[in-house]
């Protein structure tokens, strides 16, 4: 009958099914129902539908053969039971690898640097260089290293005196002394030689220069003559000295350094004296520093370790959490 | 319409309290007993086999009620089918990127209500022999005809024709929109409707005996 209608159109599958449903209203359903009335196609199509809808319908529902009743709670999942030690929330195990690191970096340029070294001079040297002004610095190393060859003159004391304060030029006592050995060992013939004209730059300012001296100086060092003793002709060639101001800082910064208790200070030139010919300053503070320094390399392991325990916590938390999400 | 099935307590349980969305207590086992049979047939239907059917629901139970605490309290039963339907499809996705053959006994035709399609879905009395094997044969057929739809069909013929829900239902416990449901039901149908026809099961009406 369709074939009377040419512009008849076959209702749809979803129409048909939606029919069935009897979810079709309006204007919809009168059109199905007057396709259905004129299509033999899609009447058959709607009776092979219905059947096919009937026997899903009159499919039994199956007894299942025991009940599942839980006799007791199912037990919590594997994980969950391994995972309960792990209830810190991932951003305390990056926030806690972050800090490690930072400590790790720290500690690690501080030793590098030696500005936060636990040795007392070493500290001096990094809080004090940026005092002074670097120019100043600069003339009071190279004429302490000039005066190198000339220790313990009197004239170069005079010169330094004339120089700034010199907390500059003790603080650069030690790089002063670098240097000198660079450029002077073959000349000088010895470290003893080049510490001297370090210590012995330095005492001449004590000694012209004393009452310039920040208080701290003064009150470590106690008294300007002691330097003058210490930088005596007869100690020139003594080593001790200069072990003894690289050591100095035990019992004061700066320049205190130069300016130790006179006891103390002939007792460690003596007890100096054979580490200092035979290393050099830089040999003796390692070899000093190294026991302060201990504990630092310590620190640096410590975060080190910890930073690598809570990355490595961090991820295994994410790798779970990944599974679980799975 | 579909058979609903109506459990009713003859038995006492363990009374595992669980507690939903909005804080309101509810016996779990109640959950189940009121459950249980709609979600083994969905389950058995949806993997053709019962086996894996019970172990399937039992995964689902055990889901349920770890995550009883997220229902939102609206429709248990498409809740539930839901966990059922989502349970099924993992299985199926993993049988089929591991299949393998089962160990457990082969059931046997001693009545026993474990066994296959067959026996579990004939009523005791009424039907002959005859009628039986007749039954048997055409539920045989609609499984294997459902068996060759796509899953997302295949469960929202079995939600809506077979366990008589709602398109709005349906929908629920699929997690999609009302116009997938629809469009899933209708290319289910046809694609049954089509494997019927060439099973010569669909007849015209004429020549069906009713």
């Amino acid at each position: 009958m369709w074939l009377l209608n040419p512009k008849h159109k076959h209702i749809g599958q979803d129409t048909l099914s939606e029919y069935l449903d009897g979810r079709l209203l309006g204007r919809d359903l009168e059109r199905v129902e007057q396709g259905l009335e004129v299509c033999d196609v899609c009447r058959l199509d709607l009776e092979e539908l219905q059947a096919t809808v009937a026997m899903l319908r009159q499919l039994p529902m199956a007894t299942p053969r025991h009940s599942f009743v839980m006799s007791a709670p199912p037990p919590e999942p594997a994980r969950a039971r391994q995972g309960q030690g792990f209830r810190v929330p991932n951003w305390v195990y990056a926030g806690a690898a972050s800090v490690a690191a930072l400590a790790l970096a720290v500690t690690v340029s501080v030793d590098a640097t030696g500005g936060l070294s636990s040795d007392p001079l070493r500290r001096d040297v990094a809080a004090t260089a940026l005092a002074p002004d670097p120019a100043s610095q600069q003339v009071t190393v190279s004429s302490a290293a000039e005066s190198e060859l000339e220790p313990a003159s009197p004239s170069g004391s005079e010169d330094e005196a004339t120089g700034p304060p010199s907390l500059a030029a003790v603080t650069l006592a030690a790089p002063t002394s670098d240097t000198t050995e660079r450029d002077g060992a073959g000349a000088a013939g010895g470290v003893g030689i080049e510490t001297v004209p370090s210590s012995a730059a330095t005492p001449a300012p004590d000694t012209a220069a004393s009452p310039a001296l920040p208080e701290t100086a003064v009150q470590d060092t106690g008294a300007g003559p002691v330097e003058s003793t210490i930088v005596s002709p007869t100690a020139i060639p003594a080593e001790p000295e200069d072990g003894q101001i690289v050591r100095g800082p035990r019992s004061g910064p700066g320049p205190a350094s130069t300016t130790n208790e006179v006891e103390t200070a002939k007792s460690q030139a003596t007890e100096d004296s054979v580490p200092v010919s035979e290393s050099g300053e830089l040999s003796l503070f390692e070899q000093d520093g190294g026991g302060t320094s201990t504990w630092w390399r310590v620190l640096e392991a410590t975060a080190g370790v910890l930073a690598v325990v809570f990355l490595a916590g961090l991820a295994l938390r994410r790798r779970a959490g990944r599974r679980d999400s799975a | 319409m579909a058979q609903m099935v109506q459990t009713t307590h003859t038995s006492p349980h363990a009374n595992l309290q669980v507690k939903d969305q909005s804080g309101q207590a509810t016996c779990f086992n109640c959950v189940i007993e009121n459950h249980q049979t709609q979600a083994y047939n969905l389950a058995r239907r949806m993997q053709n086999d019962w086996a894996l059917a019970e172990d399937a629901v039992q995964e689902s139970f055990v889901s349920a009620y770890r995550a009883f605490d997220r229902f939102r309290g609206e429709n248990l039963t498409a809740w539930m089918l839901r966990i059922v339907s989502n349970t099924c499809r993992d299985m199926l996705r993993a049988r089929k990127a591991r299949p393998s053959v089962s160990l457990d006994p082969l059931p046997t035709g001693d009545g026993d209500e474990s066994q296959g399609l067959s026996a579990l879905d004939i009523p005791s009395d009424g039907p002959t022999p005859e009628d039986q094997a007749e039954q048997l044969e055409l539920r045989e057929t609609i499984q294997a005809g459902l068996d060759t739809l796509q899953e997302d069909q295949r469960l929202a013929v079995l939600l809506v024709d077979v366990h008589g829900m709602s398109y709005e239902e349906a929908s629920q416990s699929m997690g999609c929109s009302l116009g997938t449901v629809k469009s899933r039901v209708s290319r289910g149908r046809g694609g049954l409707r089509d494997y019927l026809r060439q099973a010569g099961e669909l007849l015209p009406s004429r020549f069906r005996q009713e």
